[in-house]
């Protein structure tokens, strides 16, 4: 292609042909430069993609669990037991914020901070959030929902509440502070209660702040069942007020009751002495978080004789009337002797177990075979867990037969050498009472799904026929003497039949049985004709009177004649008592919903009126914890 | 000499504006972020890149309009006023991160050294086609060029600018070569000039430390600090892959990469249109260059050929070096990528330049009539 000179100037030498080489060489640089970025592009967008991709996920994505709501927790008549209150924490984004002055009104009247507080705090902040309050709760900040203000942020979060505080708390258990079952039903059936959480993605930026976006995954949290217990509250609180009179009466260090409904094998309390509250576990020692009626043993004493009477009558190695020789209070061998608070010389069976013959029972056990003796034992659940649906439960030590020496069956007779949970000492108490067969014991009757719909109902289970229904009808008609006239005079009700049995155990303290501290226990069920209730009432180390039945009969039947008061059919006899109606407490409705709160209120048949507007309940009197009649 | 309708060559034109329109949803995309963390609303940087657009396309037009012998005229008064504004930007100009490079007239800021670069090519252009004859001569044809070339690079070394001082000194050096300068003084110029560029490279904290970053030898902490950009713009064109995550769905101008809207502005492009994005992208400009170089190549004088060759060879060193930059060939320095990063003053010279280039084309045999 020729060069055209068209404006020729004699001062200009128009670049020759031949000189384009140096053009060419630049063309030619600058060319080599565009194929090199663009093979540098193909190797980082094209061959390197997949690692640059995924290391960009990481980078722009964020994982945000979506927590499900914890099931409730209900008694047997479903009052609710555990809850969660919604909480809202308050955070305002600044930058976005429009109507600041009308926010700040809004919430100087729900939060417990001034209005210019407010607006010095969103004033002050750099960036782009900043709290405002922590831990509101919902109810009182209800108008804040319906604010379209763009700058406000609430964070909803859940805690979990208890309306009856401290009562049951050891079977109800308590959660952590991310709602996880730490104790009690709340850990034994966390996995039914706390559901299944589910998760976003969201986008981040550079400054970590998260934006959520319709185009990234999310899975729905799917929210926990409700658990209904076989314990009836009202009965829980009788037995806890009860228990903790008794406790600091007899200056025991704790106590723990249990009733078990005997036909069914349904635990209908359950409780120990000190307790705890259950929404404030950072101030509660763990020693009293523990279930002891399930996780703790204790040598059960005389209240085992009842073990041994049954597995005599039944084996036919005794009766009613067989008449054995009390030694006068001291049984001596060689290199130990058994001795009776009482001395006895002949007595009958029926006495011996009336008066609570340690000599005599041990004669007896020391006449039922070994095998069969052990067989006795490990039939009335001793040795082994009963399998509760509830943490902790320990299975106690009995000896077996091969490892027998020439006392073990003496002591084992009148409940020393063995060891065992209140659980199973009660339990074998219900098998008296329940015709000779044991039932299996448990707690959650019912659990229903989020549809309303119930996702298992509980059947009482039959485990096995110990005894024969005559030996059990037997045995009860003794501790119906044991009570009317025998050591357990204390739990006598008038007009109502108790059967029952002490217990005293030297507690061993550095290996040797102390003369200090002792173990102080009753059991028994009732009404002795139709039994519905089967009771143990145990006291650790009781210091005003260490015996069964001075120290632990009077709370078995204190329990029982307030419980008869306030639910007559009780008694089944339907005998009319002279009992002044019992005092309730006043369960804690904070943070209920108000018909939630109704219903509460109205199953415990007292009067209300309720302030103000729709909503959570805030606060309300008399407080929680007060003690008022019935039907106030 | 101009007589009835101009030529207008559509080869540079389009891609040129194309490329324009384009940037304004690159700059969008790219800055809505950041917008809204620094001034509260995305749309901030969106409008104000909007309308220096327009103003830039309408700047196009009217330096195509202009003879550019006239350029030839005053490109000593031209020179002499970027001299003046290179020291004034030292005593009152606008700082930002250490150091001074604006000139700041109420809202507007204006960048000196841009100007200069402007200057310098057209002066360069009249310098060389007049002394053509002498041009073999140390005195006549060498000292001036390199007079210009120390004065200008020592006052933008000052502000200091490392990086438009050196895409300076390229562009002169290219020049001459071009302009048949003596090829043993432009190899000691050019070798005096690496050594020079070397003891300046080194003589700062932050240029050495991320000479060594880019070399792979500096220590763990100066290696987070220097190459978190690198990294981020290579994970920004690795995540686009070959057709991007799609116009506005990138995220790493969410705060992620910095100045995402301006000097690695191509990174961002690579993320939300991919390989084929970018790919197009170099394409136009590679179309404007190989254009430009046809033009240059039949420019009806000695003027308009080394104008036209100055003014391509710019476009091309930035956008060599910016895509550079952007993909980790070369050490991270702020070089914009021309016609797309966000910025005022650089946008309305590359449109000054891109007018001028039209009307050399006008003028050149590049029409069959």
């Amino acid at each position: 292609m020729p060069v055209q000179l068209n404006i020729p100037d004699s001062q200009e030498e128009r670049v020759s042909k031949k000189k384009f080489w140096k053009f060419w060489i630049v063309m030619f640089l600058i060319n080599v430069g565009f194929i090199v970025i663009i093979a540098r592009l193909f190797a980082i967008q094209v061959l390197d993609y997949g690692n640059y991709q995924s290391k960009a996920k990481r980078q722009h994505e964020s994982k945000v669990m979506l927590s499900a709501e914890r099931g409730n927790i209900y008694d047997r008549h479903h009052k609710l037991l555990a809850t969660n209150l919604r909480y809202v924490s308050i955070a305002v984004d600044p930058t976005v914020l429009k109507n600041e002055d009308r926010l700040c009104d809004l919430l100087s009247e729900t939060i417990n901070l001034s209005r210019s507080a407010l607006k010095k705090k969103i004033s002050d902040a750099k960036g782009s959030f900043v709290w405002l309050a922590r831990s509101v709760n919902q109810a009182r900040i209800k108008e804040l929902y319906g604010l379209e203000e763009k700058g406000l942020i609430l964070i909803n979060e859940a805690k979990r509440r208890f309306p009856y505080q401290s009562v049951g708390a050891q079977l109800i258990g308590c959660t952590d502070i991310d709602n996880k079952g730490l104790t009690g039903i709340e850990f034994g059936a966390d996995s039914i209660l706390s559901g299944r959480s589910g998760y976003m993605i969201m986008y981040r930026d550079g400054l970590g702040r998260l934006r959520p976006s319709a185009g990234l995954p999310r899975i729905k949290a799917v929210n926990g069942h409700s658990v209904d217990l076989t314990i009836d509250i009202d009965l829980q609180r009788i037995v806890e007020f009860e228990l903790e009179q008794g406790v600091k009466s007899t200056r025991a260090y704790s106590g723990t009751v249990v009733i078990i409904s005997p036909n069914s094998g349904e635990i209908l309390a359950m409780a120990s002495f000190p307790s705890y509250n259950p929404e404030r576990i950072g101030k509660s020692s763990a020693n009293w978080m523990r279930n002891r009626a399930v996780t703790d043993v204790y040598e059960p004493g005389s209240t085992f004789k009842v073990v041994t009477a049954a597995a005599a009558l039944e084996e036919k190695i005794t009766t009613r009337n067989k008449v054995y020789y009390g030694y006068q209070g001291e049984l001596k061998f060689k290199d130990y002797s058994i001795k009776d608070v009482h001395p006895h010389g002949k007595i009958t069976f029926e006495e011996a177990i009336v008066q609570s013959s340690n000599i005599i029972f041990s004669t007896i056990a020391q006449s039922i075979p070994d095998s069969k003796f052990y067989k006795y034992i490990r039939d009335f659940g001793f040795g082994i867990v009963h399998g509760i649906d509830l943490p902790g439960e320990v299975t106690g030590t009995i000896q077996k037969p091969e490892d027998f020496h020439s006392s073990s069956k003496r002591f084992m007779g009148f409940g020393y050498g063995i060891s065992a949970t209140p659980l199973q000492v009660l339990s074998a108490f219900c098998v008296i009472a329940n015709d000779g067969v044991m039932m299996k014991p448990y707690v959650i009757k019912q659990i229903t799904g989020n549809d309303g719909e119930a996702t298992y109902n509980a059947v009482p289970q039959k485990i096995r026929r110990v005894v024969s229904k005559k030996t059990a009808d037997e045995l009860t008609n003794l501790l119906v003497e044991v009570v009317d006239r025998g050591t357990g005079r204390s739990a006598k009700i008038s007009g109502i039949k108790i059967a029952g049995k002490t217990g005293t155990t030297q507690q061993i303290v550095s290996g040797k049985y102390s003369k200090k501290d002792y173990t102080a226990s009753f059991a028994g069920f009732f009404p002795a004709g139709n039994p519905k209730y089967a009771m143990l009432v145990l006291l650790d180390k009781p210091r005003s009177s260490y015996y069964g039945g001075s120290a632990a009969a009077p709370i078995f039947k204190n329990i029982a004649s307030k419980w008869i008061s306030v639910k007559p059919d009780a008694a089944d006899d339907g005998i009319a008592h002279n009992v002044a109606p019992a005092e309730m407490i006043v369960p804690s409705l904070k943070g209920l919903s108000g018909s939630s709160s109704r219903d509460l209120l109205a199953e415990l048949g007292l009067d209300f009126s309720v302030t103000g507007r729709n909503g959570l309940v805030a606060n309300h009197s008399p407080e929680a914890g007060r003690s008022i009649l019935p039907g106030s | 000499m101009e007589t009835g309708k101009q030529h207008i060559d559509w080869y540079i034109l389009v891609p040129v504006v194309g490329l324009m329109l384009f940037s304004i949803a690159f700059v969008y995309s790219a800055s809505a972020s950041i917008a809204e963390f620094k001034f509260g609303y995305q749309e901030k940087l969106f409008w104000s890149h909007s309308i220096k657009v327009f103003m830039a396309i309408a700047i196009v037009i009217v330096f195509a309009k202009i003879d550019y012998h006239i350029w030839q005229k005053i490109s000593m008064p031209l020179m002499i006023l970027s001299l003046f504004m290179l020291i004034f930007v030292l005593f009152g100009g606008a700082s930002a991160k250490g150091a001074s490079r604006w000139i700041s007239l109420g809202p507007v800021s204006f960048q000196p050294s841009e100007f200069a670069k402007f200057a310098l090519v057209i002066h360069f252009s009249a310098l060389l086609a007049v002394k053509q004859q002498h041009i073999k001569d140390f005195e006549k044809g060498f000292l001036p060029f390199v007079l210009w070339i120390v004065v200008i690079c020592i006052l933008i070394a000052l502000q200091p600018n490392f990086s438009t001082m050196f895409v300076i000194f390229m562009i002169g050096f290219f020049m001459m070569f071009i302009g048949n300068t003596n090829i043993l003084h432009l190899g000691i110029t050019g070798f005096s000039g690496l050594i020079i560029a070397f003891l300046y490279g080194i003589s700062a904290d932050y240029r050495l430390n991320r000479i060594l970053s880019y070399l792979g030898m500096s220590n763990g902490q100066a290696e987070q600090t220097y190459n978190y950009q690198l990294t981020q713009s290579l994970l920004a064109l690795g995540n686009g892959g070959v057709i991007g995550v799609g116009p506005g769905q990138n995220r790493q101008s969410h705060l992620f990469l910095p100045e995402s809207y301006g000097d690695f502005i191509f990174s961002i492009i690579g993320e939300e249109y991919g390989f084929i994005g970018v790919f197009i992208i170099l394409a136009a400009f590679g179309l404007i260059f190989w254009r430009g170089m046809l033009i240059a190549k039949k420019a009806p004088d000695n003027f308009g050929y080394f104008l036209a060759v100055g003014i391509l060879f710019t476009f091309a060193i930035y956008v060599l070096v910016n895509a550079g930059v952007n993909t980790g060939l070369l050490p991270t320095t702020g070089v914009p990528m021309p016609l797309i990063s966000y910025g005022g003053t650089a946008l309305f010279i590359y449109a000054a330049t891109i007018g001028i280039l039209l009307n050399i084309s006008s003028k050149a045999g590049v029409y069959d009539e």
